[in-house]
């Protein structure tokens, strides 16, 4: 006779972990935009230093696309390695540094506030050295995915290395030891966005864009040359940041390009070969994430050669365009798709994905989130304060659509059923 | 299983079976949906795999497929009954 088993769901956090980033993740999101609409006289022109800007900047790489990557890493992470994470209680400690600490952070360099700014930065430091140290462990375990863990490893290379830029540039502020502040702060961007968050972004596309397109994932060599190309993307431009050599940056766009053909080449046969044709409105987001990732070197060679504000449509189009699209993209599929293992329906029966998460908010969203990116990059090339307001008036309501769908599923989370 | 084989399918008494054991992520979930999808399964499966599918259970859900976790005698080996209610 067979014998059944209670669903034992080891590698499921409890619902309040993973939501918890994804809560603080939208209510900064909406501060980002509020930050933007204030910084709007100064930030077609930005070029770095303390300032609205800066603190902007900074609501959108710690509070948005970290806080969102370590929500969805500590979650996605243990299912994908079948490897359970050490301990529930670090990732909680990892939240309640971070949070505050962005705050502090972000504070200290919209108002000049150089003590917050440190005590926010180290707060975010070792917050996010903690969660390194949890995403090691939990690649150090793993033996399945060498492609992801390869993804993963150089990833956590780059953190660790963005993690000490940031506390020294930080340091930098109120004591002035760094000889050159701004090509270290231009490094500190390359192993931000490209380093950690983008080699997470595309490690972690090998397993979600097959899981949700329902494809094999990508593998054989083009897949591991992809990874290599993307590498030394990021080890190349870090060389050339650190030295401000200009052709060696030139160089590193143009392997840039390289990378992000295989890449989406890659991705692209995933889709075709899926099972799943009809992906919604997320994969336009991702595919429009692919496309700004795609301009990001393109820019970079523009700005190298003397586009006006070409760095700041640099840092706009691959945080803003690339980055920020892609995350939301896959936030609002991997949302519902957790709720749902957590949650009951209220008229018995298993929970349903369209139970979860409202479908307007989102539509509201993607187009806001569009014409707010389209919006800052004219108002960026015309130098226009007046159209970057409006702009970031836009992202605005961008922001506060996606805060309503992520409350929306938090409520039904909360109460248990749908 | 050998994580570069690909999936044992068979056919028991019961229904069908498939070991998708050894197989990165995504591969163990996208195995059984084929099996669903392409009416292969018919009304009844059995996968085995090396973890709880916590990500295949949505989508069954979605396809209307009821699962439940059979016992084995081994830790890294877990057995899901699959089946669809007949209407």
């Amino acid at each position: 006779m067979t014998a059944f088993l209670a669903s034992a769901k080891s590698r499921l956090l409890p619902a309040s972990v993973p939501f918890r980033f994804f809560a603080a993740a939208s209510v900064l999101h909406v501060a980002l935009w509020v930050a933007l609409i204030f910084a709007a006289g100064e930030f077609t022109q930005f070029r770095g230093g303390v300032g609205k800007s800066l603190a902007a900047v900074h609501l959108l790489t710690v509070g948005v696309l970290v806080m969102t990557a370590a929500g969805a890493s500590v979650q996605l992470l243990p299912v994908a390695t079948s490897r359970p994470l050490a301990a529930v209680a670090p990732i909680k400690i990892v939240f309640w540094l971070l949070a505050p600490g962005a705050l502090a952070l972000v504070g200290g360099m919209g108002f000049g506030h150089v003590g917050a700014m440190i005590v926010g930065a180290t707060a975010c430091v070792l917050g996010l050295l903690l969660f390194a140290v949890l995403f090691a462990d939990n690649l150090r375990r793993s033996a399945s995915m060498p492609l992801v863990q390869a993804y993963g490893w150089a990833a956590f290379v780059s953190l660790i290395l963005l993690l000490a830029l940031g506390l020294a540039l930080a340091f930098d502020n109120c004591i002035g030891f760094l000889s050159d502040h701004a090509g270290l702060a231009l490094l500190h961007m390359i192993l931000g966005a490209f380093g950690f968050m983008g080699l997470l972004a595309l490690g972690f596309s090998h397993v979600l864009v097959p899981m949700f397109a329902l494809a094999s994932a990508p593998k054989g060599r083009l897949a591991w040359v992809g990874f290599f190309l993307a590498t030394a993307t990021v080890a190349l431009a870090s060389t050339g940041a650190f030295f401000g050599n200009a052709l060696v940056l030139s160089a590193s766009c143009l392997l840039g390009l390289a990378a992000i053909a295989v890449h989406v080449q890659l991705m692209r046969a995933t889709l075709k070969k899926g099972m799943r044709k009809r992906l919604g409105l997320s994969f336009v987001l991702v595919k429009i994430s692919w496309a700004m990732l795609a301009l990001t070197p393109l820019v970079g060679l523009a700005a190298l050669y003397g586009l006006p504000g070409g760095a700041t449509l640099f840092g706009l189009v691959a945080l803003g365009g690339w980055l920020m699209t892609f995350l939301f993209a896959i936030l609002q599929r991997i949302a519902p798709f957790l709720a749902s293992m957590h949650v009951t329906r209220a008229s018995g029966g298993p929970v349903l994905l369209s139970d979860l998460g409202a479908s307007a908010p989102l539509t509201v969203h993607a187009w806001c989130h569009l014409a707010a990116l389209a919006g800052l990059s004219v108002a960026i090339v015309l130098d226009n304060a007046i159209l970057a307001a409006l702009a970031s008036a836009v992202g605005l309501a961008s922001s506060l659509a996606f805060a309503t769908f992520i409350a929306g599923i938090v409520k039904r989370v909360a109460s248990g059923t749908t | 299983m050998d994580a570069n084989e690909g999936p044992r399918v068979w056919q028991a008494e019961e229904g069908l079976h498939v070991d998708v054991r050894g197989l990165p992520c995504p591969e163990p979930m996208v195995t059984v949906l084929q099996l669903i999808d392409s009416g292969m399964a018919e009304d009844f499966l059995v996968a085995h795999l090396s973890q709880e599918p916590l990500l295949l259970y949505p989508e069954l859900n979605e396809r209307g497929w009821r699962h439940r976790l059979r016992m084995t005698d081994q830790p890294t080996h877990v057995a899901l009954e699959m089946t669809r209610p007949r209407a």
